[in-house]
C-alpha cells in the first residue's frame, strides 16, 4: 500500500543551514497495518508524516502509494489524495472554533462530491461515540472528546489510511484510552493506522512499532500481542 | 451549486465573527457609492432640467435679432437697438436661403392689456402663422390666426397660459375682446403652457398677434425685432448660418464699407452645448470621486481580507490537509470580499437614493436615480470587492500546509 525508497528530506537549502531530517528512508507498509512510529524530538518523525501524508514533497526517493509514484501526481490529485484516500489527526485538533462538531465532521465532505452530508457526518460521530454532541461547539467539549471528533472527520470520507501525529499528545490518560481503543477499532475494520507517539504504553497498543533515529529506521518489529486499549479502559473505569 | 450556497454561508458567518471588521469595511465602500449615487442623481436632474428645457424651444432654430445681443446677467438682451431689420429681409432669407423650413418674422414690446376691469403689462409678440411649429408651441385651446388674418392686419389674440388665467380664471376667453394698449382684439386661442424658459423667462406670459397688425396698429413701426428661421436639420446649421449672414450683410449693405453686422445670429445648438460640456465637467468630477473613493473602499476590504486570511492561518492549513484545492480556498475567500462588496454596494444604494431623495425635496436641485446607475453601483462594489480580495484569497490559497497548521 505504502512504499518509500531511498527516501531523503533535507530542509533550508536556500538558507545554507541545511538539516537533514531523513536519510535514504527504505520502508513499505501494508494494508491493514497498525504502525506506531516513536523516537527522540527532532528525530524526524513529523517530517517522514507530512511525507506520507503528501502534505510535502522529499527532497530525494521515491513514495509510491497504492503502486503511484507521488511525485506524478498534481496539485488537484494531491488534494483528492488527501481528502479521500488520507484521514489526518493531529496532536491540537484543529477543529474550526465556534462550529459545530456536526460542521467540523462535514468538512471534508465539501471537498468531495459525496451526497448525504449530513448522514454521513452523523455515522463517523456515532463511530466516536459522540452523536450526542453534534451541536456542541468545540469549547464546550473536553480534550478527549475534540479529539473524538477530529477523529469522525478524519473518518468521514471512509479513508483507507489514517495519520495521527501524536494524537493523544494533549491528552490525559483516560481520554488517552477511549482515542487509542478508536483507532484499535478502526484498525480490525481494516483501515491503516499510522501515528506518532512518545509514550511507550502507546507503542505497545499499535501492532508494528518503528524507531527513528537521527533520520534513519533504527528499529522496526511487530508486537505479537498489542495491549487493548479497550480493555485498560474497562479497567480504568473500574478503578474510578 | 451547493457549494456555492456552503460557501456564502461560510462567508456570512466568519464575516459575523468579526462585526466590527466587517462593519468597517462594509462602510467604506458604501460611502463611496453613496457619494457616487447622489451625484449621478444630481447629474441626471441636471440634465434631464436642460434638456426639457431645450425640447421646450425646439433645437433647429436660428435666431437672427436686430443690432448686437450681450448676455446681461446671463439673458441675452439687445443692447442698441436698430431699426435695419425689415419683413422683407425674412422674405428674401426665405428665398435665397438653402435647407430651411420655416421663417418667422417677429417683432415684440411689453404693453398693457386690459380686459373687464383688470389690467396686466405682458409682453405682445408679433409673428406669423407658423409661430406654433417655429417655437414648438401647440394650441391648447381655440386655434391660431391664418396667414389671411395677417395679411389683412385682423385684429386677432392669442392668449399664452398665464394671461389667460390672470385675465379669465376659469371663464371661456375664446370670442371675448380685449384690449391691447386700448385697441381691441378678438381672442381666438389660447398656448399650451410651457412654464419657464432656459434663461428664466416665464413663456406663457405673453400673447401673441399677426406681425402686421403688430407692425400697424400696436407698434407702428416698420421693423422686425427677431427673425426665427428653422433650418431643416442640425447639420446645415452653420451653413445655413453663413447663408443668412450673406444674404443679410448684401441687403443691408454692410459690404460696400465693410461695416460690421447690423444683426446678431444666434443658435441653440451652441446654447446645448455649453450646457452639455458643463454636464460632461461634471461626469469627470462622478468618475474622479467615485475612482478615490472606491479605492478607499477598496484598500478597507483588502486591509480586512488580509487580516482575516492571516487569523485563520490555522483553518486553512486544515483546511488544504483534508482535501481542499487551491481554488476552494480562493473562491472561500473571494466570496467574503465579494460578500463585503455587495452589502457595501447595497447600503450605499440605499443611502444614496435616500439623500438623493432629501436633497431633491429640500433644495432646488431636481435629482433623478435611473436603473442604470443603481445597476452600475452594484457592478462598481461587487467588482472592487472581488479585484481587492484576490490578492488575499490567492495569498491564503497559497499557504503551505505544514506551514499554517503550525500556527496557533
Ligand atoms: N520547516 C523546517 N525547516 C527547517 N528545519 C526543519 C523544519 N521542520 C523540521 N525541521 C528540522 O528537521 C528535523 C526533524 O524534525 P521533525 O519535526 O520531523 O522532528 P520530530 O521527530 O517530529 O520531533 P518532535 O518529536 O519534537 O515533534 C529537526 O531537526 C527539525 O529542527
Ligand atoms: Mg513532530
Amino acid at each position: 500500500m505504502i512504499q518509500l525508497k531511498n527516501i531523503t528530506k533535507v530542509y533550508g537549502k536556500d538558507s545554507g543551514q541545511e538539516v537533514t531530517a531523513l536519510k535514504d528512508v527504505d520502508l513499505i507498509i501494508e494494508k491493514g497495518d497498525f504502525v506506531a512510529i516513536v523516537g527522540a524530538s527532532g528525530s524526524g518523525k513529523s517530517t517522514m508524516m507530512n511525507i506520507l501524508g503528501m502534505l510535502d514533497r522529499p527532497t530525494k526517493g521515491e513514495y509510491y502509494l497504492e503502486n503511484r509514484e507521488v511525485n506524478s501526481y498534481k496539485d488537484d490529485e494531491l488534494a483528492k489524495v488527501r481528502n479521500k484516500t488520507i484521514g489526518f489527526v493531529f496532536q491540537k485538533f484543529h477543529l474550526l472554533p465556534k462550529t459545530s462538531a456536526m460542521e467540523n465532521v462535514e468538512l471534508p465532505l465539501i471537498y468531495s462530491d459525496r451526497k448525504n452530508i449530513k448522514g454521513l457526518a452523523l455515522e463517523a460521530l456515532k463511530k466516536v461515540k459522540l452523536e450526542d454532541r453534534a451541536s456542541h461547539t468545540p469549547n464546550e467539549l473536553s480534550g478527549g472528546q475534540q479529539q473524538r471528533v477530529a477523529i469522525a472527520r478524519a473518518l468521514v470520507n471512509e479513508p483507507e489510511i489514517i495519520l495521527a501525529d501524536e494524537p493523544t499528545g494533549n491528552l490525559d490518560s483516560k481520554s488517552t484510552l477511549e482515542v487509542m481503543s478508536i483507532f484499535q477499532e478502526l484498525n480490525k475494520s481494516g483501515k491503516t493506522i499510522i501515528l506518532i507517539t512518545h509514550e511507550q504504553d502507546i507503542a505497545e497498543q499499535a501492532g508494528r512499532v518503528i524507531k527513528i533515529q537521527d533520520g534513519k529506521i533504527a528499529e522496526d518489529y511487530r508486537n505479537e500481542n498489542p495491549r487493548s486499549a479497550s480493555e485498560e479502559l474497562k479497567l480504568v473505569d473500574v478503578n474510578e | 451549486m451547493m457549494k456555492i450556497y456552503k460557501n456564502i454561508k461560510l462567508s456570512w458567518k466568519a464575516l459575523f465573527l468579526n462585526k466590527s471588521r466587517t462593519i468597517f469595511a462594509i462602510i467604506g465602500i458604501s460611502i463611496g457609492i453613496t457619494a457616487v449615487m447622489v451625484m449621478v442623481a444630481i447629474g441626471n436632474g441636471a440634465k434631464r432640467e436642460i434638456d426639457n428645457q431645450f425640447a421646450k424651444m425646439g433645437i433647429n432654430l436660428i435666431i437672427i435679432n436686430s443690432g448686437k445681443v450681450d448676455k446681461v446677467f446671463g439673458r441675452a438682451q439687445q443692447t442698441n437697438r436698430v431699426t435695419t431689420l425689415k419683413l422683407k429681409d425674412a422674405q428674401a432669407i426665405k428665398e435665397q436661403c438653402r435647407n430651411i423650413e420655416k421663417v418667422m418674422p417677429s417683432i415684440d414690446g411689453t404693453l398693457k392689456l386690459k380686459y373687464d376691469g383688470i389690467s396686466t403689462m405682458t409682453l405682445v409678440y408679433g409673428v406669423t402663422s407658423v409661430f406654433p411649429e417655429v417655437n414648438n408651441f401647440p394650441i391648447r385651446m381655440g386655434r391660431f390666426f391664418t396667414d389671411t388674418e395677417n395679411k389683412l392686419s385682423k385684429r386677432v389674440v392669442v392668449l399664452g397660459e398665464e394671461v389667460r388665467k390672470n385675465l379669465f380664471d376659469n371663464r371661456n376667453p375664446i370670442g371675448e375682446t380685449i384690449r391691447i394698449d386700448k385697441v381691441p382684439f378678438e381672442v381666438i386661442g389660447v398656448l399650451t403652457s410651457k412654464g419657464v424658459s432656459p434663461d428664466g423667462a416665464n413663456l406663457d406670459n405673453k400673447v401673441i398677434i399677426p406681425i402686421k397688425t403688430a407692425q400697424r396698429r400696436v407698434f407702428n413701426v416698420n421693423y422686425l425685432n427677431q427673425i426665427y428661421v428653422q433650418v431643416s436639420d442640425q447639420s446645415y446649421m452653420y451653413v445655413a448660418e453663413k447663408e443668412i449672414e450673406s444674404v443679410l450683410r448684401d441687403r443691408h449693405r454692410l459690404n460696400v464699407r465693410n461695416k460690421k453686422n447690423d444683426f446678431t445670429l444666434n443658435n441653440q445648438l451652441n446654447a446645448i452645448k455649453t450646457q452639455k460640456e458643463s454636464i460632461e465637467t461634471f461626469n469627470w468630477l462622478i468618475i474622479g470621486v467615485a475612482g478615490i473613493s472606491l479605492l478607499v473602499g477598496g484598500i478597507g476590504v483588502l486591509a480586512v481580507m488580509l487580516l482575516s486570511v492571516k487569523d485563520r492561518t490555522g483553518e486553512i492549513g486544515l483546511r488544504l490537509s483534508i482535501g481542499a484545492r487551491k481554488r476552494d480556498i480562493i473562491w472561500q475567500f473571494l466570496s467574503e470580499s465579494l460578500i463585503l462588496g455587495f452589502s457595501g454596494g447595497t447600503l450605499g444604494i440605499v443611502l444614496g437614493l435616500i439623500i438623493a431623495w432629501i436633497i431633491g425635496i429640500t433644495t432646488s436641485w431636481q435629482t433623478y436615480i435611473t436603473f442604470i446607475s443603481v445597476l452600475i453601483s452594484v457592478v462598481f462594489s461587487i467588482s472592487t470587492g472581488l479585484i481587492f480580495g484576490v490578492f488575499p484569497a490567492r495569498r491564503a490559497a497559497n499557504l503551505d500546509p505544514i506551514v499554517a497548521l503550525q500556527k496557533e
